[in-house]
């Protein structure tokens, strides 16, 4: 059979355009085969499965599905660091047969570790081939990886992954920021990947230490952003957009689950990539799955041909909505609109009142007078909380400390429903970092969240 | 295509069964069946459906 559908706009033009209940079909055969596959191999999810009393061949329906426990983080950290070592019981084949080793960056606890096979690791960079091929990468780009190439998946995979699209492929591992931009300028790259805050960092550093202006100096076209979610906060992506002078895409993955999720040329939402993975929408509060738009709800993630370590039904505890729209890509892939709206683990309690630290960012990086970078601390004054938004003025906007502070008071106020106190810092003093930023400090509790 | 990834993992396969388990034959395969797997993702998995 000769495929005469393709066009050149997707890496896989069959399975990207799949109507929507052949996607599925699609899933429910291959959620069927990791389910056996676990049962089989991974003494953990036989267990698991054995205690709901719950058996492969029950899964006969996509809303089945549902019927099947969920996992979250903690019950991996459970069973790693036991035979066989250091991954645990999870582990669904031998492990003369692991070649790569991962972990997470231990955010909110003790890291977990991730083995792949070949197979797996295979898997891996096609996941990214997608993202890439969706973001406009081609064989004529030359791809710089500013990242330090070590245990954290990180781009590791997109490295992988831009290979096999056939671009050129440049390791930036251990130099340091200004050696970065300056082998970017030399080799004349076109794209590069980074967190948010290092693609603002890495720009500050090259206007200010520099005297390079990223935008007019560099012949970057495009970034992929991943890791935090500054990507989907419009005011941060067009900062981004300004200073590089580059299109940002979006991209969302985890060690744990691969990389499942990317904004495409028409940057209308995250495709989510429904061939390789399962994502379920579920109601915080009520635990009822939500299939309607617009509707926010934490996402529940299956990776479908993952073999060493199986994700199964992963509560990725990231809170995310579908779009009312379809994408002027062509994609069926469902969109999520705005990306990931926030984590659970991030959203806190002060003064009674729900905190997205992504609210404040948003507001932040949208008064062009602020430096890219914030701090906000939480603490306690007697029995009420106090919050305090640090920020930088750039050069040369000090004069205008008191106009900005009113009118910050004001947007926090409706973005957030709090107040709070703001206090500027110096341009250049606040922390900088490289890889995911910690800008929300909680002292309520005698430490930082 | 996807009889024909079908008849090329059955050929690599036999390649590793002839093998002698020598390395350099084995280890290889091993990729090409990585790669393989990551066809039948994009093609075979899909024959049934569409």
């Amino acid at each position: 059979m000769m495929v005469t559908t393709g066009t050149d706009k997707y890496w896989n033009p069959i399975l990207e355009t799949l109507p929507q209940e052949k996607l599925r079909a699609l899933q429910l055969k291959k959620f069927q085969r990791i389910l056996k596959w676990s049962y089989e191999n991974s003494p953990f999810y036989r267990r698991l499965y054995h205690d709901a009393g719950l058996e492969p061949g029950d899964i006969k329906t996509f809303d089945d599905i549902r019927k099947v426990p969920k996992i979250e983080k903690s019950m991996l950290r459970e069973v790693q660091g036991k035979t066989p070592y250091p991954y645990g019981d999870i582990l669904s084949v031998p492990i003369e047969q692991v070649v790569e080793y991962h972990q997470t960056s231990g955010t909110t606890g003790q890291p977990v570790y991730q083995a792949d096979t070949w197979q797996d690791w295979e898997w891996w960079s096609e996941a990214w081939a997608y993202i890439l091929y969706a973001q406009g990468y081609r064989d004529s780009d030359r791809v710089f990886f500013p990242f330090g190439y070590n245990v954290f998946i990180a781009f590791w995979a997109a490295h992988y992954g831009a290979e096999k699209l056939g671009c050129e492929v440049i390791p930036g591992g251990v130099l340091n920021t200004e050696a970065r931009i300056l082998k970017m300028q030399e080799v004349r790259a076109t794209a590069f990947m980074a967190t948010p805050t290092y693609v603002l960092g890495m720009g500050d550093i090259a206007r200010g230490r520099l005297g390079i202006d990223p935008a007019r100096d560099l012949q970057i076209k495009t970034i992929t952003v991943a890791g935090e979610p500054g990507g989907s906060i419009p005011a941060t992506r067009k900062r981004m957009e300004e200073t590089w002078g580059a299109r940002v895409y979006g991209h969302v993955g985890a060690t744990e689950i691969g990389a499942w999720g990317y904004e495409c040329t028409y940057q209308s939402g995250l495709h989510i990539n429904e061939a390789l993975f399962l994502v379920e929408i579920e109601d915080d509060q009520t635990g009822e799955f939500i299939t309607e738009p617009g509707r926010p709800g934490r996402l529940i993630i299956t990776a479908l041909d993952r073999t060493a370590q199986p994700c199964i039904r992963f509560d990725s505890k990231d809170l995310a909505q579908l779009g009312v729209a379809e994408c002027e890509c062509g994609r069926t892939f469902r969109l999520l609109q705005g990306g990931i709206i926030n984590r659970t683990d991030d959203i806190t309690k002060v003064k009674g009142v729900l905190l997205a630290p992504t609210s404040i960012e948003e507001v932040v990086r949208g008064v062009p007078e602020l430096g890219d970078e914030y701090e906000v601390t939480v603490a306690k004054q007697g029995d009420l909380d106090d919050i305090t938004l640090k920020v930088e003025l750039i050069p040369g906007q000090e004069n205008t400390a008191g106009t900005i502070k009113s009118n910050l008071v004001d947007q926090l106020r409706v973005k957030t429903n709090l107040g709070y106190n703001i206090e500027f810092h110096e341009y250049g003093t606040l922390p900088r970092y490289d890889v995911k930023a910690k800008r929300f400090k909680d002292l309520r509790r005698g430490g930082e969240k | 295509m996807a009889q024909t990834i079908e008849a090329i993992k059955k050929q690599v396969t036999e390649l590793k069964e002839m093998s002698g388990e020598v390395q350099a034959i084995d280890r290889n395969v091993e990729r090409m069946l990585a790669s393989i797997r990551v066809l039948e993702i994009n093609v075979s998995d899909l024959a049934d459906i569409i």
